[in-house]
């Protein structure tokens, strides 16, 4: 990695002009306090680890390799929180469009040695393919917030991670929620 | 007290307020007709979402992300593909970039720089860019001229783009008094024609750099203005930084040429003599410019013909055509009256003859063409048999 001489805090980088990247420490802090809760998140919406691990990677090196302007430089992981879950959406519209995701979805499932009964195991497969197509087809707003709220994020994390106010998070949950459900009333023609 | 906001009683849901907030709720909830009935409204709403939500939560099986050895992985990716391809094939891989030669935007900007009344034209070109060929493609941006409801979405585009933007660097234009000052001071050799009698004038265009961060929204927002709410920008779009670097580049100015950028104010002079015809030479490097290699250009593209009018199997057929990393697309609007493809010394370029009854100043044609990633452009008023034959005499 190139040595860069100038030195952010991860968290709260000044918005110098002069400062066109993180320092590697501050990457590396950054990488280590966030990659673990970015790929958590990715994989609940995608269903895949491996593929999590990627998306997050390829979010960690755009950060890497951009040159952030100063409005971002003030919250940097607000930016890649969102980078990571806008790649993640686009993966997940990708896969919608090759008709991927049940097989996916069901993968996902099969792997994994839950205690679930051959019932519980279809119902909820088929739900995992229902929430990720919808949440392929909503405005990327709204499906961000509704994940990181499903992922127990605070309301606090939310409003910086999204670059929102905090008095404005419960108004902004209840627009994508409702947008969700009409979404979801549209493509499968339920609401319980 | 008055009713609690939707966020308020949002936020009672999820226990993300402090006690004294807990209680004015409460007893609000006690003494109001309406808000039981909210609350119980948007609790429903948040309890059928959670449990759809709650199917994605991951297997108690599921490994635990360890952060450090996904950092040495990490690492260990960057160095190795940084090491593994030489330098010059570095210069033009997705991650560092590529190297767009050409920019019509850039021809496009000189041009509208020396012939004022061409700016709107050039507003209109904003992301097609290239380098090792030409190629045309007929747009009819009658429709964008007349109606200013669709200009609308443009204006929002360029205020948008110039709010985001940060300007590293901006050079002012200067001059040059030879040939050798010119060159020297643009960093190439710069080329005249040899065949001219008359000295030219040699105008050196400042080099320029700048990047913006995307606003997937705001886009979109210009797409649903423009009536076109379906074409969807990808997701990855947002946050995307876009930096541009212009060198410097040269224009070699001969004759004397009507409204040729010079601010003075004055009427346009008299027509130029058939012995000085107005003519002009750009030289441009071609710019820089660094986009994120996950964007897709060709899906960009494909949008912005659906903008202008194509039907999507149109876009999307001339989209697949086009190697968007080398060409360098030339929109011919409804001001070409004519466009030909012309053989510069074995070089293909394109002559387009322009017919523009609302600005006698400007050019009345323009031959590009790009060569050794330079760009170059003869631009002249009058006749233009001989451009191709001026264009090959350059030295």
């Amino acid at each position: 990695m190139e040595p860069l001489s100038n030195t952010l805090s991860p968290v709260a980088a000044p918005a110098d002009s002069t400062t066109r990247k993180l320092s590697v420490q501050a990457f590396e802090e950054l990488f280590l306090s966030t990659y673990p809760r970015v790929v958590a998140l990715l994989r609940r919406m995608l269903g895949d680890s491996g593929r999590a691990e990627e998306i997050a990677n390829e979010a960690f090196l755009k950060l890497y390799n951009t040159t952030l302007p100063p409005s971002v430089r003030a919250n940097i992981p607000g930016w890649l929180y969102r980078t990571a879950m806008n790649l993640g959406i686009d993966d997940l519209r990708a896969r919608t469009r090759h008709t991927q995701v049940a097989q996916a979805a069901s993968q996902a499932v099969s792997s994994s040695a839950q205690p679930e009964n051959g019932l519980q195991r279809v119902l909820r497969s088929e739900t995992q393919q229902r929430v990720r197509l919808a949440l392929s087809k909503l405005k990327p707003e709204w499906s961000q917030i509704l994940l990181l709220r499903a992922s127990g994020y605070s309301y606090k994390e939310i409003a910086s991670h999204l670059e929102v106010s905090a008095a404005s998070v419960g108004t902004l949950l209840i627009r994508a929620e409702a947008g969700f459900e009409k979404c979801y009333l549209e493509l499968f023609g339920e609401k319980d | 007290m008055n009713c609690p906001t939707e966020h308020a009683l949002r936020a009672y849901i999820d226990n993300e307020l402090d006690p004294t907030e807990i209680a004015a709720i409460k007893e609000h909830l006690v003494s109001c007709p309406a808000c039981p009935l909210r609350l119980e409204t948007f609790s429903a709403a948040a309890l059928r979402v959670a449990s759809r939500f709650h199917s994605l939560d991951a297997p108690p099986s599921a490994a635990e992300t360890n952060p450090q050895a996904a950092l040495a992985r990490f690492k260990a990716n960057l160095s190795a593909s940084e090491e593994r391809v030489p330098f010059f094939a570095r210069l033009f891989s997705p991650r560092w970039r590529f190297v767009w030669a050409a920019s019509f935007a850039a021809v496009v900007l000189l041009v509208s720089l020396l012939f004022p009344a061409t700016r709107s034209f050039a507003q209109r070109l904003l992301a097609t860019l290239r380098v090792e060929r030409v190629q045309t493609v007929a747009l009819d941006f009658g429709a964008l001229d007349n109606a200013s409801s669709s200009r609308q979405p443009l204006e929002a585009l360029a205020k948008m783009l110039s709010e985001n933007a940060v300007v590293t660097i901006d050079e002012k234009p200067s001059s040059a008094a030879t040939q050798a000052a010119a060159s020297q001071a643009v960093g190439f050799p710069v080329r005249v024609l040899p065949n001219r009698t008359d000295s030219p004038a040699f105008k050196i265009a400042g080099a320029h750099a700048f990047h913006l961060s995307l606003d997937r929204s705001r886009l979109q927002d210009v797409l649903d203005q423009a009536g076109r709410p379906d074409l969807l920008l990808p997701a990855s779009l947002d946050g995307a930084t876009v930096s541009v670097q212009v060198p410097r580049a040269a224009a070699v100015k001969y004759g004397s040429c009507k409204h040729s950028g010079d601010s003075s104010g004055q009427a346009p002079a008299t027509s130029s003599t058939p012995a000085d015809p107005c003519l002009i030479v750009i030289q441009a490097p071609s710019p820089l410019i660094n986009v994120p290699s996950d964007l897709n250009i060709q899906q960009l593209a494909e949008i912005g013909l659906q903008l202008v009018g194509w039907n999507p199997v149109q876009a999307r057929q001339f989209c697949q055509s086009v190697d968007w990393r080398s060409t360098l697309v030339v929109p011919i609007s409804r001001n070409v009256q004519s466009y030909e493809t012309v053989n510069i010394n074995g070089i293909r370029g394109t002559l387009m003859q322009f017919s523009n009854p609302h600005n006698r100043t400007g050019p009345s044609f323009a031959l590009i063409w790009v060569d050794n990633a330079t760009i170059y452009g003869l631009i002249g008023q009058g006749d233009s048999t001989s451009a191709v034959q001026l264009a090959s005499s350059l030295q």
